[in-house]
């Protein structure tokens, strides 16, 4: 059974049709990029699967429950987890805090208000174990402000891997990146669990084919291919979309 | 691909704060100094104290909201003169002086009351918020100033006595004076750890980044909401305590521009903290009230201590506090 399921999901903004009709489903443990040129709407429809804005129309589905109309909250209680494409951190706390936030969470003391939350072991366990996945275990004291671009972006990860998602959506993990750090990042996401779903918005194509066995492609919000790299890359429409988009730069920029 | 190359070395971390030891010492000290304090003191200056203890429990309940789910409220007073009202009008017109009671009934009171407004007011944020708390809190005055009845009207309600405890305690202004610096000192150290609890902790993140509280699991309108009846309750123990203490219960308890000044005590002392709205309530007390009896200047050099510390220092007292400390010690840094 599909872990993710999204049926025909529309969202307009004013004429324009964002999302047009978007219809997929992802296995449990699949590994999914989604690419597409800028504007093609990638973003919005990560905003959608999350609930940050409501679908105009159609349906989504996780593990096998509506979850359509769930706003934010309720959709990472579902065992939906997600990444933002700027970073969104809580940059005036320390690392360690950052993460035992998201560990929090999900735990059944997050309305405990009399004991210190130094008190809990398992949740200061269970952070320990995230910062060691996200490799930030020896900058746990520092402020999350004080970190480089690349650590932020590790921690970002870390937000969302701390709510021991089902299904993570990973909205350009690599965006900014230097190469090295690109190459650290690709060996974390390929270290997570393998019953992790990931879906990937990803412009590197590197990156892509190396995390993802299967690719998406959006163009002006429509699903325009659906495939093996291979296939993908081969796929005349997605040719003519890139072609297409990189040829509208060059006339814009002449 | 270009890659920015970026400086490798650590960005200035943040000044040392001062060691806990250093500021438990200040706060038993000021503690130990209030206790004597009665001893030494006129009357005239244990009833100021008492007053401040009282406006100091108020500002706490105020800072707490505003320092860690950074909920500016522009209607506090409502619940501090929803509490004096509650216990006034036990006293008054049902003869009901045992503290028990009428703290409680204040607190209870005051939490249902902010039950409502929260609730109504929740759903908006930042300066819709801010506004919505105002017209509410507003609403209450006006209950308060028209119904004669139950209120008295303009008037209000004279002759709230001093309140006793189940026939074996009768409190005088000393030992009233007490009661009030046991109920401020264990205000604070309730929020204190309510701060530093895992419910306090999601109130900070909160503040700090509600939409990434949300993509994180968390309902944080609900968090809000306990957050803003607890400060709510605790407003309104505090007014429970002024009706005893002042005898008197009148519109101007509920009225806004009680929450503007309670406002400006967070901010003179330092929201973000516990300890600095409570510093800031002493000092808006002594320009304000304290003052206006050498001068008739003391709401002049009021707004330009605020002005002052709206411009130079936005930490407030307590930030003052921290940079001299770092200052003095000349090493920033871990």
């Amino acid at each position: 059974m599909a872990v993710l399921e999204l049926e025909a999901v529309t969202k307009r903004f004013g004429a324009l049709a964002a999302i047009d009709d978007v219809s997929f489903s992802v296995e449990p443990g699949e590994r999914v990029a989604l690419i597409g040129p800028n504007g093609a709407g990638k973003t919005t429809l990560f905003n959608l699967i999350s609930g940050e804005i409501p679908p105009d129309s159609g349906a989504v589905r996780l593990d096998g429950r509506d979850v359509t109309r769930y706003p934010p909250e309720k959709m990472a209680g579902a065992g939906l987890g997600r990444t933002f494409q700027r970073n969104s951190l809580f940059l005036e706390s320390t690392v360690c805090e950052n993460v035992r936030l998201a560990v929090q969470a999900k735990m059944s003391i997050r309305f405990q208000m009399l004991r210190s939350v130094e008190r809990y072991p398992e949740l200061l366990s269970a952070t320990g174990e995230v910062l060691e996945r996200v490799r930030l275990a020896d900058r746990s004291r520092d402020l999350a402000s004080q970190l480089s671009y690349g650590e932020q972006r590790q921690l970002e990860l870390g937000l969302a891997l701390a709510t021991a998602p089902k299904v993570l959506l990973l909205d350009e993990p690599t965006a900014g990146m230097s190469a090295k750090e690109t190459t650290e990042m690709v060996e974390m996401l390929r270290a997570l669990p393998q019953d992790m779903t990931l879906l990937i918005v990803e412009h590197d194509m590197e990156v892509v084919t190396a995390l993802a066995r299967r690719i998406i492609v959006l163009n002006f919000g429509r699903v325009i291919a659906d495939g093996t790299p291979d296939e993908v890359r081969r796929n005349e429409e997605v040719l003519a979309a890139y072609l297409g988009a990189e040829l509208d730069e060059e006339t814009s920029n002449a | 691909m270009t890659v920015e190359t970026r400086p490798e070395q650590k960005p200035p971390p943040v000044p040392r704060r001062a060691p806990s030891r250093l500021v438990w010492l200040a706060a038993v000290g000021m503690l130990l100094a209030l206790v004597v304090f009665p001893v030494f003191a006129s009357t005239y200056f244990i009833g100021a104290f008492t007053e401040i203890m009282i406006l100091a429990i108020f500002a706490l309940s105020l800072g707490f909201l505003m320092g860690y789910p950074r909920l500016v409220s522009l209607g506090h007073a409502a619940f501090f003169g929803g509490g004096a009202y509650a216990a006034g009008i036990l006293a008054v017109r049902l003869e009901v002086t045992n503290l028990f009671v009428t703290l409680a009934v204040g607190l209870i009171f005051a939490a249902l009351l902010s039950l409502v407004i929260g609730g109504l007011s929740l759903r908006s944020t930042g300066i819709y918020f801010l506004m919505i708390t105002l017209a509410l809190a507003q609403m209450v005055y006006v209950v308060a100033q028209q119904w004669n009845s139950v209120t008295g009207g303009t008037d209000g309600l004279a002759g709230v006595p001093y309140p006793e405890l189940f026939g074996v305690l009768e409190f005088d202004r000393v030992g009233f004076y007490y009661l009030v610096l046991a109920l401020a000192a264990g205000s604070y150290l309730l929020l204190r750890s309510v701060t530093r609890s895992p419910f306090g902790q999601v109130l900070r993140g909160i503040g700090i980044n509600e939409q990434r509280m949300r993509a994180v699991g968390y309902d944080t309108r609900v968090y809000k909401l306990v957050a803003f009846v607890l400060a709510g309750a605790m407003a309104g123990g505090a007014g429970a305590l002024w009706a005893h203490h002042t005898g008197l219960v009148a519109p101007v308890d509920v009225h806004w521009t009680l929450s503007a000044t309670a406002l400006i005590m967070v901010i003179v002392g330092g929201a973000g903290t516990l300890a600095g709205p409570m510093l800031g309530a002493a000092l808006v007390w002594f320009l304000d009230t304290g003052l206006s009896s050498y001068t008739e200047h003391s709401t002049m050099i009021m707004g330009a201590v605020f002005v002052f510390f709206v411009f130079f220092a936005r930490g407030g007292i307590v930030g003052i506090a921290r940079s001299v400390w770092g200052r003095v010690h000349g090493r920033i840094g871990a």
